[in-house]
């Protein structure tokens, strides 16, 4: 089985989402920012890449862990994807879309798109760092729910 | 193979693409606005239908014909279908991505926007198929240099 966490850009709280999913990411406290930067891909992205979907690791059943970003056109992307696969004879038994959207908040949404435009990476980084903090006991509440719904 | 022609709605440049593949529309002359108003799916569908998949038809060489409104942002769009089929072994030689939008002039945008989102049909509608008469000859070459593409990467597989 295949698991699809997405997010505007898919290096931001996707990312942190399948880090937590793998066990990359810490589950009994708050990560660092090195912890978040040191995860691969983690704002690795140029804007005219978004879309692209990225392998991040098996889990411990196995799972295929994988990132990518839907921009602002989540419903649409989800929409497309599902008609895409089944149209392949691939059920909802073999993959999982993971929207992690509803855990971001203005830092997240702002800060991630600064950091993939040229001389605003720095700030748009820190800005995206600083709110996937804030988000994370809610992004590891979605991954304990897709855990739990794969079980 | 699966072909699947994008634009912004899935309403005009998409199904006129596709209908021109699937010989719907004449190719000897610029279709009426009787032409167009017959073809399944041109005007026809609006937000909720966005990112659905529609089967237009199947061509001569068994090819499935489909048309996707995708909104913005068709790189990313074309990335993210790609790569998530590629992902479960659904090639480039499975699935080809044909975007319209390059093809899509102001008219088609304007008509297309006061009929689709605006609900204007009245006077959106002729003006988006002024646009699509307009742009019909670019969209047909589009449509055969993407049969021939689709032909050599047969030649290709076999």
């Amino acid at each position: 089985m295949k698991i699809l966490y997405f997010c505007h850009t898919g290096v931001h709280t996707a990312l942190v989402g399948a880090g937590i999913h793998l066990g990359l990411m810490p589950a009994d406290r708050l990560p660092e920012n090195k912890e978040i930067y040191q995860l691969p891909y983690f704002d690795g992205l140029s804007s005219g890449e978004v879309g692209t979907p990225f392998y991040l690791g098996s889990d411990q059943k196995g799972y295929e862990v994988f990132v990518f970003g839907v921009n602002h056109e989540q419903e649409v992307y989800s929409k497309a994807i599902k008609d895409v696969l089944d149209i392949y004879g691939f059920g909802p038994d073999q993959y999982l879309l993971v929207d992690v959207l509803k855990c971001n908040n203005r830092l997240i949404s702002i800060g991630g798109w600064f950091s993939l435009v040229p001389g605003w990476n720095h700030l748009g980084r820190t800005m995206a760092v600083r709110g996937l903090k804030t988000a994370y006991p809610q992004i590891k509440a979605e991954v304990a729910r897709v855990k739990a719904q794969l079980h | 193979m699966r072909i699947v022609y994008h634009c912004y709605g899935g309403s005009h440049s998409s199904v006129t693409a596709a209908s021109i593949h699937l010989g719907y529309l004449p190719n000897d002359r610029i279709p009426s606005y009787k032409d167009f108003m017959e073809l399944p799916l041109y005007e026809k569908q609006d937000k909720p239908d966005h990112g659905h998949l529609r089967l237009m038809g199947i061509d001569d060489y068994g090819n499935e014909i489909y048309i996707v409104g995708r909104r913005n942002q068709a790189k990313s769009f074309k990335l993210a279908i790609a790569g998530i089929a590629s992902i479960f072994g659904i090639t480039e030689k499975d699935l080809y991505l044909a975007d319209t939008m390059p093809y899509v002039n102001w008219k088609m945008m304007l008509g297309g926007f006061l009929s689709r989102r605006w609900r204007w049909i009245n006077l959106g509608r002729p003006i988006v198929i002024k646009g699509t008469q307009a742009s019909f000859l670019d969209i047909a070459n589009m449509v055969q240099s993407v049969k021939m593409q689709v032909a050599s990467n047969e030649k290709l597989r076999s």
